[in-house]
């Protein structure tokens, strides 16, 4: 599956044309991980999100934990990273590789919103597209939460 | 386009977070699924919320086939 195809699926950029996929394709850097490697770090400063096209990786948070505690494991489709990019805080956990041959598409926040600038329906779609993606999100921990 | 499953699954019986993955296909109950190698048997699954053009959202329940 080319690039385009790629993020033609991804829901973070449902609703765009093919011109702004694009676009979108333009500023996305691939990148391989292994399994263990760190993605992010929780309280760091973030400049970039990313979206896993294949493997998955674990969220952690220390939080008041006296070691991190894993709270979600996220596979092909999902996003990491997006919360710097809405509220422009520190990272909020720190991201973990848990399969070797993980490719991550990598938008640094700049390239983003520069492009957004450019053609303010990519930063319409694509922030109500972060925002439903924060609520299932939500909605997945209360059922974990449920669980217990 | 094709259609994208948005699963948020728990797992049963074990200390597990659970997750979020994306499927190409629907899965139902009694199917294999494999989230970031691990294997897993959906025992239960259901809309969570409502379609949204090719992109649907599930909520499953599952086993550990195997690590």
């Amino acid at each position: 599956m080319n690039l385009l195809e790629l993020i033609r699926n991804i829901e973070l950029f449902r609703g765009l044309n093919t011109e702004e996929l694009e676009a979108i394709a333009a500023i996305c850097k691939s990148r391989n991980l292994s399994k263990g490697e760190i993605l992010v770090t929780e309280n760091e400063i973030g400049d970039e999100f990313y979206i896993i096209s294949q493997g998955a990786a674990e969220v952690l948070v220390r939080a008041a934990a006296p070691t991190p505690q894993s709270i979600i494991h996220l596979g092909s489709g999902q996003v990491v990273g997006e919360m710097a990019l809405v509220d422009k805080g520190p990272r909020s956990a720190t991201v973990k590789v848990l399969q070797d041959n993980t490719r991550v598409q990598v938008i640094h926040n700049a390239d983003f919103k520069a492009l957004c600038e450019e053609n303010k329906n990519i930063g319409y779609v694509v922030m109500g597209n972060i925002a439903a993606d924060l609520s299932f999100k939500l909605r997945h921990r209360n059922l974990v939460s449920g669980k217990r | 386009m094709m259609a994208t499953y948005k699963i948020s699954y728990i797992i049963q019986d074990v200390e597990h977070p659970g997750g979020i993955v994306n499927l190409n296909y629907q899965p139902v109950a009694g199917d294999t699924i494999d989230v970031g190698g691990l294997l897993l048997e959906v025992r239960e699954i259901f809309e969570l919320i409502p379609a949204n053009n090719d992109f649907y959202y599930l909520h499953a329940t599952c086993k550990i086939i195997e690590a």
